[in-house]
């Protein structure tokens, strides 16, 4: 035996590792006793500032100085005695109370303490299904849109973080379990974006312009988690676990909604961008949207060649080219209110010069 | 002296946590035991660093759960339960757990046993130096940190601990 054969053998002994919920409630116990000793240190350093604020009570009534000093500390010591009570509560959080994000930091120490890719995934899922469940409490509720909003803010910035790590642990699972992840990823990606849409039409279109940009990010942050399931899928096409025609299903569909996209963006420079006819970006637009349905073509006549790959490749080349002719139509967007407002104003400008001529 | 607040100690204690447990777990030899002392370390370490800089978490962590295992046999009153006591019910439970096909799983098992007792039959501080240098993957830099040694001492330890690891296989 060599001393690497001897290594390799004392190397088995890793296997042995503490169990994910003692490393979850001990970091919950930590994370709570370095709370404690934080509030006390800011009970201790504040206390003086607090018998300053209330000092004024001390020169006409020294007992109510004493009172209020004392009615501080035992709010204090209720707010640090209801540590058990808190954690408990906060697992129990929705979004938009202030506990929610302890929700979010014991769910995000879960994760950690997974100690597999495939169990990380897992309790990402679970993750997600808490998300899903919670942005449709958020938009069947009665509350006004704009704690509505606040809300679907706090869940949809978690989704987010939670599809795109999901998706980036795909590449490190096992061959033989990255199918049944990559469905799973592929399943909740999708559970998402309709989520996401009906949670966009339960608020007002008016109503925190930022929180469009979000939900449009998540969108494609869903689309891209779909394209990395898909690709995982078809990198294990020749495992038992893998159905050929399930692949084929999914390809078609995500050409489907890419042909879908692509034809807005054209109705979209027609009817939206005529107005820049005189633009240079028209001409690019409408040459990148001919690219697309080229290669959206030969990517179906991939599929049909049985070159699932190849077909892959195709999809992916028309979403890159889709999402530079996105940022350009927004840019389109910009320079064509420009050119408006610009146009208004000599306008604005002519009238008033043959006003004052007449 | 690299600084830390909460965060930083929270995401040294994800980083460390595994491998103090396995460090703590084969010097004591009871997963119980093992659990309150891993708590100690850190809550200790946090206490005592806790606005305080410290250069090297890792090693810092690993001279506290030495301290805490002497201290812990010097209380008990009782020698260092050999890797061979360390309770296979425990192997079995935690390989149990991880849902291994069965063949695997007891092959695995049955390789790990004969190199446990191959361990057990090597004096503490040879079985402290495999555990820290093959399992845990410290540096040697790092091991002679820990045991205030030079570090031509520790390789010199390490190349004795292995020859007699080899020998007690064999």
């Amino acid at each position: 035996m060599n001393e690497q054969e001897l290594i390799n053998r004392i190397q088995l002994l890793k296997q042995v590792s503490p169990k994910e919920d003692w490393v979850i409630s001990t970091r919950a116990k930590l994370a709570f006793r370095m709370e404690m000793e934080r509030k006390k240190n800011l009970l201790n350093h504040d206390l003086f500032a607090f018998k300053e604020l209330f000092s004024f009570l001390s020169i006409s009534q020294p007992r109510l100085s004493f009172n209020a000093v004392y009615g501080v500390i035992i709010a204090f010591g209720l707010v640090l005695g209801g540590g058990a009570v808190t954690t408990l509560a906060a697992i129990q959080s929705s979004p938009g109370s202030s506990l929610y994000p302890v929700k979010l930091s014991i769910e995000k120490a879960r994760l950690i303490a997974s100690l597999s890719e495939e169990s990380k995934i897992q309790v990402q899922t679970e993750i997600a299904d808490k998300r899903l469940q919670e942005l449709s409490v958020v938009v069947a509720s009665q509350e006004s849109a704009e704690q509505k909003a606040e809300k679907v803010t706090q869940v949809v910035d978690n989704i987010q973080e939670q599809l795109a790590s999901a998706s980036n642990q795909l590449p490190k699972v096992e061959p033989q379990k990255a199918v049944a992840a990559a469905k799973a990823v592929s399943e909740k990606a999708n559970q998402f974006s309709k989520a996401l849409a009906t949670a966009k039409e339960s608020l007002p279109s008016n109503i925190k312009p930022e929180l469009d940009t979000k939900i449009a990010e998540v969108a494609e942050t869903a689309q891209q988690a779909n394209m990395k399931a898909l690709e995982t899928m078809i990198a294990n096409q020749n495992s038992a676990e893998v159905k050929k025609e399930d692949i084929i299903a999914r390809l078609n569909e995500t050409i489907a909604k890419t042909q879908e996209q692509v034809d807005a963006r054209e109705k979209k420079i027609s009817e939206e961008i005529s107005f820049a006819d005189k633009l240079p970006i028209r001409a690019v637009l409408i040459n990148q949207t001919e690219q697309s349905r080229e290669l959206l073509e030969k990517a179906k006549q991939a599929i049909l060649a049985n070159d699932l790959t190849g077909a892959l490749q195709f999809v992916k080349a028309v979403k890159a080219i889709e999402a530079g002719a996105e940022k350009m139509v927004k840019n389109a967007d910009k320079a064509i209110s420009d050119e408006a407002a610009k146009i208004q104003n000599q306008n604005a400008t002519s009238s008033e010069a043959v006003n004052s001529a007449k | 002296m690299e600084k830390f607040n909460e965060q930083q100690f929270l995401e040294w204690y994800d980083q460390y946590v595994g491998k103090i447990y396995r460090y703590i777990y084969f010097r004591v030899g009871a997963a119980e035991a093992a659990q309150d002392l891993t708590s100690e370390v850190f809550l200790k370490s946090w206490q005592y660093l806790n606005s305080k800089g410290v250069n090297n978490p890792r090693a810092f962590f690993y001279q506290v759960a030495r301290n805490l295992i002497t201290d812990f046999y010097r209380q008990k009153d009782k020698l260092p339960i050999s890797l061979e006591e360390i309770a296979d019910k425990t192997f079995a439970d935690n390989f149990a757990d991880k849902k291994q096909e069965p063949g695997h799983s007891a092959a695995i098992a049955l390789e790990m046993a004969s190199i446990k007792k191959a361990l057990q039959k090597l004096g503490g501080d040879y079985q402290e130096i495999i555990i820290w240098r093959y399992l845990d993957e410290l540096e040697i830099k790092e091991i002679a940190e820990i045991l205030g040694k030079r570090e031509g001492a520790v390789r010199t330890l390490l190349s004795r601990a292995l020859a007699e690891l080899r020998k007690v296989l064999e």
